[in-house]
């Protein structure tokens, strides 16, 4: 029996973003997204501001980090005051992700939006980063351990794999919103994923 | 008497129970039960690998044919290479005599920094040190910590997906059956 996910999904919705967490799973084709969202932990922790979600397709966390946090990560791998100084300007947040599926998961950040209201959050890319890290004249060893801490912008995530690292954002007040699209299959022809996350928040 | 069996019936018969024979030595043969995580590869050569230890001692995979080698990419900073280097020497002791070369390789971090952590997570393994990092980036690991595969060849064979559990009997049993092989 074929049930159309969204008449699904609304309700449930409604009810998470009453506590500040959304999440729509969209696969009308696929078994397993027929299986109700279910939050695997209480939606979003006012203390850390973590926003975690988990379906029958995917394990996925998003930690907001201060900017002690990452000025004391940095600092501790030898990058200089003024790569410090720059990383603190913006807003960090770990993003944890795990394929619970048999089939390809694809995690192409291009396919993320981040938006608060009609606004888009503007994403800092490793694109960003490395011309920023040119400019500072910032040792190679310092931009390499920096990419290694950022999240791929692409990755074919494999069945049961995971993948972890920080995404960033111009750091903003304002609480805003992730819509996640991952392509899946190894032709990426299945019907896409779609996670929500709402009320993220950038801490200082 | 009429034969039981017509000659060319009796023939297929015989080439059946040869094939059937030959089964087990085919199964064999072929692609070894792969733990969680690890994947095969499609025997791409592997890429460069020439680096120095702390003590400056050189290393080349390239002079390492005939053997498997180990390679992995690690960084004291990452939680799941912390988790994961204490397995790994405990594989290397269990696979001592195997002739698996275990190279182990720190991305982008100083000799203070892995002298500290390894003394005390794995003491017996000796990293290569890739100060600038940019050896990790010609292997274009799937982030850290990575390990491949290299067969005999010098050719990728397996991928393992994220830190695994070496010294797991699952995982010691699949290198065993590959450095048989």
């Amino acid at each position: 029996m074929k049930i159309k996910i969204p008449k699904l999904i609304f309700p449930i919705a409604a009810v998470f973003a009453s506590v500040g967490f959304v999440v729509a799973a969209m696969a009308a084709d696929d078994v397993q997204s027929q299986q109700p969202n279910q939050p695997a932990k209480p939606a979003a922790d006012e203390k850390s501001k973590t926003v975690e979600y988990e379906n029958a397709m995917i394990k996925m966390m998003v930690i907001p980090r201060t900017r002690e946090q990452m000025k004391a990560f940095y600092e501790g791998r030898g990058f200089s005051q003024q790569a410090i100084a720059t990383i603190a300007e913006a807003c960090f947040m770990t993003v944890v992700i795990k394929n619970k599926t048999d089939k390809i998961l694809w995690l192409e950040l291009d396919n993320w939006q981040f938006h608060s209201g009609a606004a888009e959050v503007e994403r800092l890319d490793r694109a960003f980063w490395m011309q920023r890290w040119e400019k500072l004249h910032v040792p190679v060893a310092n931009r390499s351990t920096f990419g290694w801490t950022l999240l791929p912008e692409r990755r074919d995530l494999r069945a049961e794999e995971g993948v972890g690292g920080n995404i960033t954002m111009k750091f903003s007040e304002q609480a805003f919103n992730l819509t996640a699209k991952f392509l899946r299959g190894e032709d990426k022809q299945t019907s896409p994923l779609t996670v929500q996350l709402n009320n993220l928040q950038c801490i200082k | 008497m009429a034969p039981l069996m017509k000659k060319p019936t009796m023939i297929r018969l015989l080439k059946l129970i040869v094939c059937l024979m030959a089964l087990p030595a085919a199964i064999s043969a072929a692609e070894p039960n792969l733990p969680k995580g690890i994947i095969s590869l499609d025997g791409e050569v592997a890429p460069a690998l020439k680096l120095k230890n702390m003590d400056g001692e050189p290393f080349d995979l390239t002079d390492a044919k005939g053997r498997w080698v180990f390679v992995h990419f690690w960084a004291s900073w990452c939680g799941p290479c912390r988790k994961e280097m204490p397995t790994i020497q405990s594989m290397a002791n269990q696979l001592s005599a195997s002739g698996l070369e275990i190279v182990m390789v720190n991305t982008a971090e100083t000799d203070d920094t892995v002298f500290s952590f390894m003394g005390i997570v794995a003491p017996d393994l000796t990293p290569l040190m890739d100060y600038d990092g940019l050896v990790t980036e010609t292997w274009q690991p799937r982030g850290l910590p990575s390990t491949y595969l290299v067969d005999p060849q010098g050719k990728l064979r397996y991928l393992a997906l994220g830190g695994r559990p070496w010294d797991k009997p699952e995982y010691i049993e699949f290198l065993k059956d590959i450095i048989a092989k």
